[in-house]
């Protein structure tokens, strides 16, 4: 069996990153046998990352796609075992029906099981079950020079931390074994309560992180004056059972549409400018207050807000936009919250999202977790919005803030490595592992890692 | 054409020749959709334990596997008839099975020329004439091959993979004549351009259709009359033409 290798040309889903390379799309395990399968090569999930995690120039992408198998699964241990190219939408319509959840799910369907392990990414309720490595038992990973090896906290502990949150840098994730939460319904009550200002944020956060499952907030950062940062917090907990009694038998997945990163920047022309975010904010702000407060909400759209809303992100037109995910501790909150606030005063930007999240952990390696305020922002790819992701660079070293890696396509190696101080520690782990650092992408050449 | 009835699903059992990658293992996608068991037979084991474990997960059937290699030599259609034995009967047989070489030239030696014809021509032929005997004998059951348009004539690259594949179109319409009254249905497509690893990366004249679309098609029409057909459809009038096409214009041809 002979594996191809295609011409192709791949794009970050932000549109910050966008060039021509090599592809491959094993759909045997055989091809992990092959001699020199993965000499300069990364893993390909969904390709949704928001920055060049699983491409460069100068390697060769795998692409996971046909591995998506669900291999095994445990009622009695909670687990699934899944290989790396099982999206999330599959895996929550084969465990919904069981009563089971993947305790931690980022924003839309389509995302593989591995990226979600190689960026340890996070859900709505990071306060409360961490981040996704937490829910990783064990994990096969193949690399080009070391083999098949079996990983997990018992075995190979040090590779295996190194991979949960090594963007894809220590080999190709094969498969893994997900420990999975119980439910008694997929629904979630639902319940959402206006927020005044973004100063009062960690005390909200924190109230409603010991009340419910599932907690974020939404900002309107177009606004100005004192209603600067005004939104709404939205909390989840899931239903219980006398409460499902009354809900429809079932929650009903729907499709999961189309997302990609091509599909992303199909509309040349930009919706979002100075003029239209804040009305699209006003409008989306009002609809979330005077909505109805507290509802049933099927599981799989709670989880997965961004389904069905792909728009969005087609609204930033070809150019995309910029995300910047900080965490921020809470002592330094009030002032890095008051040079936000006096940063868009002087100089307006038109912020389509502002998003927050409480996160507690511990930090290690390159993984973005620890104890703090989570924030997100959206905003269009511009020369004005590339000068505030700027300033967001300086700004975070000054309050102990840190930048999420893989939410930023042009984050600079040197705010890195101001913000992360074990990422001296996993270069030189990654070089132990690896010598000859067989597996690279955009991300890992940016960084130097 | 008479056909008998094969089941209800979950208890029709179907064994895929071929299952690990491409058509095979999208038709055993399809299979499974609709209920059917599954014994499913290619040569790397990881492959099909994967394949299996997610069929029998989502689909709530039994899938069961036959690690066989067809081309190594090894006993594989014994190897392949023990694993049967787990099922009462086998009511459908599939061979989406191809192989083919790059140096298919005309001057293969003659291992690589028996692996070529094995995989291609005799492996669905020795299974059918196993498992043929009881599904006769019950009058029911679905037997059903695929060629390649790459075999409507004979060409200068894949030579003894497209003289293998029109043997086997050959022997399917040979199936269909001896069975037609026997309520087995005999079924041979003639496969166009089918997005799997080996179109892979390639630039082709006409588009290529997927594995899975292909293979609902398959998994759709097992009852119905037709025995041969060509998939997707508007392959039929590429063939006739280049069936047709004269000799004197054929052989200039580079394809």
């Amino acid at each position: 069996m002979k594996f191809a290798t295609s011409p192709t040309h791949y794009t970050s889903f932000d549109g910050g990153v966008s060039l021509s390379t090599l592809c491959r799309r094993p759909d045997r395990y055989a091809f992990f046998n092959e001699k020199d399968f993965g000499q300069n090569s990364i893993s390909r999930g969904a390709g949704l990352s928001y920055c060049a995690a699983s491409f460069s120039q100068s390697s060769v992408s795998i692409e996971h796609a046909e591995f998506n198998r669900l291999l095994s699964f445990s009622a009695e241990d909670a687990a699934l075992e899944v290989e790396a190219g099982v999206t999330l939408g599959q895996i929550e319509a084969f465990l919904s029906p069981r009563g089971f959840y993947l305790p931690v799910q980022p924003g839309h369907p389509s995302i593989s099981v591995g990226g979600c392990i190689a960026a340890d990414v996070h859900g709505k309720n990071q306060f409360l079950d961490g981040t996704f490595s937490a829910h990783v038992k064990n994990l096969t990973l193949s690399h080009p020079a070391h083999g098949i090896l079996k990983l997990s906290r018992t075995e190979d502990d040090a590779v295996f931390k190194l991979t949960c949150g090594g963007y894809g840098l220590t080999g190709h994730i094969l498969s893994a074994t997900l420990a999975l939460k119980k439910i008694q319904a997929p629904f979630v009550r639902l319940s959402v309560s206006p927020i005044e200002n973004l100063e009062s944020l960690p005390a909200i956060l924190k109230d409603a992180a010991a009340r419910s499952d599932l907690v974020y907030t939404w900002h309107d950062f177009t606004a100005r004056g004192e209603s600067f940062g005004r939104g709404v917090l939205t909390e989840g907990r899931f239903a219980s059972k006398e409460e499902c009694e009354t809900l429809p038998a079932k929650a009903g997945h729907r499709k999961v549409s189309e997302l990609s990163a091509r599909a992303r920047g199909a509309w040349r022309a930009a919706f979002f400018n100075g003029l239209t975010t804040p009305l699209f904010n006003r409008a989306f702000g009002w609809t979330q207050r005077h909505g109805t407060r507290s509802r049933f909400q099927p599981l799989y759209d709670f989880l997965f807000p961004v389904h069905n809303k792909e728009a969005y992100f087609k609204l930033f037109g070809a150019r995309g936009f910029l995300e910047c995910q900080m965490i921020v501790p809470v002592e330094s909150y009030v002032e890095f919250a008051g040079r936000l606030r006096k940063r868009l005063n002087d100089e307006s930007i038109p912020v389509t999202l502002a998003s927050a999240k409480l996160f507690r952990g511990t930090r290690e390696l390159l993984r973005f977790t620890g104890e703090g305020i989570c924030l997100a922002l959206n905003f269009p790819r511009s020369t004005r919005g590339v000068r505030f992701a700027e300033f967001l660079d300086e700004l975070l070293p000054s309050v102990n803030g840190f930048p999420n890696i893989i939410k930023d396509s042009r984050l600079p190696r040197s705010v890195v490595e101001k913000t992360y101080p074990d990422c001296g520690q996993f270069r030189q782990r990654l070089r132990t592992f690896d010598p000859e650092r067989l597996c690279r992408s955009e991300l890992s050449e940016r960084l130097g890692l | 054409m008479p056909f008998g009835v094969v089941g209800k699903a979950g208890s029709v059992n179907c064994l895929v020749v071929g299952a690990s990658g491409g058509l095979g293992r999208a038709l055993s996608i399809a299979l499974a959709e609709k209920g059917h068991n599954l014994l499913l037979c290619a040569s790397d084991e990881r492959d099909l334990r994967a394949l299996a474990g997610d069929l029998a997960l989502r689909f709530n059937i039994r899938a069961e596997i036959a690690a066989c290699s067809i081309r190594s030599g090894e006993p594989w259609l014994a190897k392949l008839v023990a694993a049967s034995s787990v099922f009462p009967r086998i009511d459908g047989l599939f061979f989406p099975i191809g192989f083919s070489s790059d140096d298919d030239n005309g001057s293969l030696d003659e291992a690589q020329t028996r692996a070529l014809v094995e995989a291609n021509l005799f492996s669905a032929m020795l299974v059918v004439s196993t498992f043929l005997p009881a599904m006769t004998a019950r009058k029911c059951g679905w037997i059903v091959g695929f060629g390649s348009i790459a075999a409507v004539r004979g060409r200068r690259s894949n030579v003894v993979y497209s003289a293998a594949k029109r043997a086997l179109a050959s022997y399917f319409e040979s199936l269909g004549h001896l069975l037609w009254k026997s309520g087995v249905g005999v079924q041979f497509y003639q496969m166009g351009y089918i997005d799997t690893q080996q179109s892979f990366g390639r630039r082709l004249l006409f588009p290529k259709c997927s594995a899975e679309a292909a293979a609902r098609f398959v998994a759709g029409h097992l009852n119905s009359g037709f025995a041969m057909r060509t998939y997707p459809r508007f392959w039929s009038l590429i063939t006739l033409a280049v069936r047709f096409l004269p000799w004197t214009l054929f052989k200039r041809l580079n394809f």
